[in-house]
């Protein structure tokens, strides 16, 4: 019998790789059921578990009467997805009527759209279908209805974000939050489970503006007819009702169709731009004087022919010899501004501007919203101090204009208009009762008697300021043949008033003043939203 | 060995066990197929509130000033008449 030897070399090597083996299994099995768990555990997952975000839905803007200013539509586009064959492609393409010929080599090799805006019905012959290898995907688009009437209010959301105006400032409120869709597959990466809701989809909220789309509509048509008219080459126009503090339209020319995707942005030039207005500033000023006591309203003052400051000499360009406070507003008298400004005092008239809000924050969220600016200084020279009294030297937007004017009409109470239905309107005492009814007095007379005739509206009353300045260039100062005409306006002179402002960019023709081009273009806006807002007849 | 009671409890309790299953299955479908009508319905809803969002839009874009004008001008020819432009020839020249 043959012996067996246990120190064979080849059963010790066997034993000893076993034994290696053994520990090397050993450590793996550990190493990946502890070291590695986590990122193989991932891994798995991350092959059978998927995961989807949902898009909420963009709120929609409403006006004051629930007419829909920018609005979510949600599209069905069907998609074919890898793996599709040519017999389901061409019964889906005879379901649902494809127009598109898509040349297919057997079957899809990548998601490929088949079909945009499913309607109800499509989706239903679809689902009764049954094929796998095909999705619907919700679309969102936004639409805006009103299109270039309110295009620089509204703005517009495009390339997956807010670019512009109240979709821009309300875009937390609007937009909503993301959700998040889990679903199994199997290794062919087909889909074996309903979606399971992970994070819930928060809609984006509706917000209400305070915005009358008719009144826009008027505020609109009218200023692209007085622009295309008068050959000028933009405007403005704001319309706000005194009594509730709300703004009821806000038009800004040239515009823009916010559904078109090749559009070029415009500034919206009643919010982001502020600019010398000239005389439409003098009843600021007339209305402080009043209410310092430091003129009669109906006492003459002499106005002279030439009034010599350092090296300025201020003229009108009319002889008045004698005007009281109130026909200096009527006639916009330069040198009896002047006089007005110089016996005010620069204190109290930089006081005066900053208590009716100019240069200060404007109460709507808007972006890039001009606060204005005035030149504030220790000290400033007679000829500075009688230009800001008939107003350059100061720059102020078109909102804080009408803002302050609206100030006479709520008996001296200034407000903080609001834009959103939901906000609340603060007020804030500027000047005395009696000044604001002097003020209204004197811009009456302005269509009486005065510079804005033009801003007549037949039946009601109305009372206003012309404004024409010279524009700026910039780097070239003051520009001789370029102007802006504007006009300011309160009707009816009752407790229930709208205040409208209206403003022409470099008027093409010889007409060039706010007389002329700017309180026409009032009494058309005017006479149609008061009619449109029921007023009853006052003259 | 089992007496005829105990039989007759065995199968009572066979039969109670198939029924409860064949109970448990159809309710199970039923949940089911009320859960995909549910889902249905939560779609249809979708819709029909995105189709009522699009039929206001469309009901305010139709009724608004603009379009109203646009139809007045366009379909009706409801447009301001121009003031025309008379020329008064001048009668003793004909004469002469």
């Amino acid at each position: 019998m043959k012996k067996i030897n246990f120190l064979n070399w080849r059963l010790i090597l066997i034993c000893t790789c076993l034994v290696f083996s053994i520990i090397a299994v050993s450590y793996k099995v550990i190493s990946v059921q502890i070291e590695d768990s986590l990122f193989l555990k991932n891994e798995g997952k991350k092959r059978y578990i998927k995961y989807r975000t949902i898009n909420p839905v963009r709120g929609t803007i409403y006006d004051r009467n629930n007419t829909p200013l920018a609005v979510s539509i949600i599209n069905y586009d069907l998609y074919a997805l890898n793996g599709l064959n040519t017999d389901r492609y061409l019964k889906l393409k005879d379901a649902i009527s494809i127009q598109d010929d898509i040349l297919i080599d057997g079957s899809f090799s990548q998601k490929t759209l088949l079909k945009k805006g499913l309607t109800l019905d499509e989706q239903k012959t679809i689902n009764e279908l049954h094929f796998n290898n095909i999705e619907i995907e919700i679309r969102h688009s936004r639409h805006y209805p009103l299109g270039d009437q309110i295009a620089p209010l509204i703005g517009f959301y495009g390339k997956d974000r807010a670019q512009e105006g109240i979709e821009k400032s309300y875009d937390s409120v609007l937009s909503g939050k993301n959700g998040k869709q889990k679903y199994y597959t199997n290794a062919k990466q087909k889909i074996i489970s309903k979606p399971i809701e992970v994070i819930k989809t928060i809609q984006g909220q509706d917000i209400q503006l305070t915005i009358d789309s008719t009144i826009q509509f008027y505020a609109y048509k009218y200023l692209v007819e007085a622009i295309t008219n008068n050959k000028a080459k933009a405007g403005t126009v704001l319309v706000f009702d005194n009594k509730s503090g709300e703004i009821l339209a806000i038009a800004s020319y040239p515009s823009y169709n916010p559904n078109n995707p090749k559009r070029e942005i415009q500034k919206n030039r009643a919010l982001i731009e502020a600019y010398e207005l000239g005389s439409v500033l003098k009843p600021i000023v007339f209305s402080k004087a009043i209410d310092k006591k430091i003129f009669s309203p109906d006492a003459h003052i002499e106005i002279p022919r030439r009034l010599e400051l350092g090296n300025t000499i201020i003229t009108d360009p009319k002889i008045y010899e004698k005007l009281t406070p109130k026909e200096i507003v009527a006639y916009s008298s330069q040198v009896g501004a002047s006089k007005i400004a110089l016996k005010l005092g620069y204190e109290e008239l930089k006081n005066n501007y900053y208590s009716f809000g100019f240069t200060k924050p404007i109460s709507i969220n808007f972006p890039s919203a001009a606060f204005g600016l005035m030149n504030a200084k220790e000290t400033v020279s007679d000829r500075e101090l009688a230009s800001l009294g008939y107003g350059y030297g100061l720059k102020v937007s078109p909102f804080q204009l009408t803002a302050a004017y609206s100030t006479f009409a709520n008996n001296g109470i200034r407000k903080e208009f609001k834009l959103l239905m939901n906000d609340e309107v603060t007020s804030q005492r500027v000047i005395s009762e009696s000044s604001a009814r002097h003020t209204l007095e004197a811009l009456q007379k302005v269509v009486k008697i005065g510079t804005g005739k033009k801003a007549d509206i037949v039946g009601f009353t109305e009372g206003g300021k012309t404004g024409t300045v010279h524009r700026t260039v910039s780097g070239a100062g003051y520009a001789d043949d370029l102007y802006r005409a504007s006009f300011v306006g309160i009707t009816p002179l009752s407790e229930d008033s709208l205040t409208i402002f209206v403003s022409i960019e470099d008027p093409g023709l010889n007409a060039y003043s706010g007389g002329m081009i700017a309180a026409p273009l009032f009494a058309e806006i005017a006479e149609s939203s008061l009619n449109y807002l029921g007023f009853i007849e006052d003259e | 060995m089992m007496n005829k009671l105990q039989y007759t409890l065995l199968s009572i309790m066979l039969f109670l066990v198939c029924f409860l299953a064949l109970e448990q299955i159809k309710l199970s479908f039923e949940i089911n197929r009320l859960h995909t009508n549910q889902e249905n319905l939560h779609v249809e809803y979708q819709n029909f509130k995105d189709s009522n969002l699009k039929l206001i839009t469309q009901f305010h874009t139709e009724n608004s000033p603009a379009m109203i004008e646009k139809q007045a001008k366009e379909d009706l020819g409801m447009v301001k008449q121009k003031a025309k432009k008379i020329i008064i020839e001048n009668h003793k020249d004909e004469k002469n």
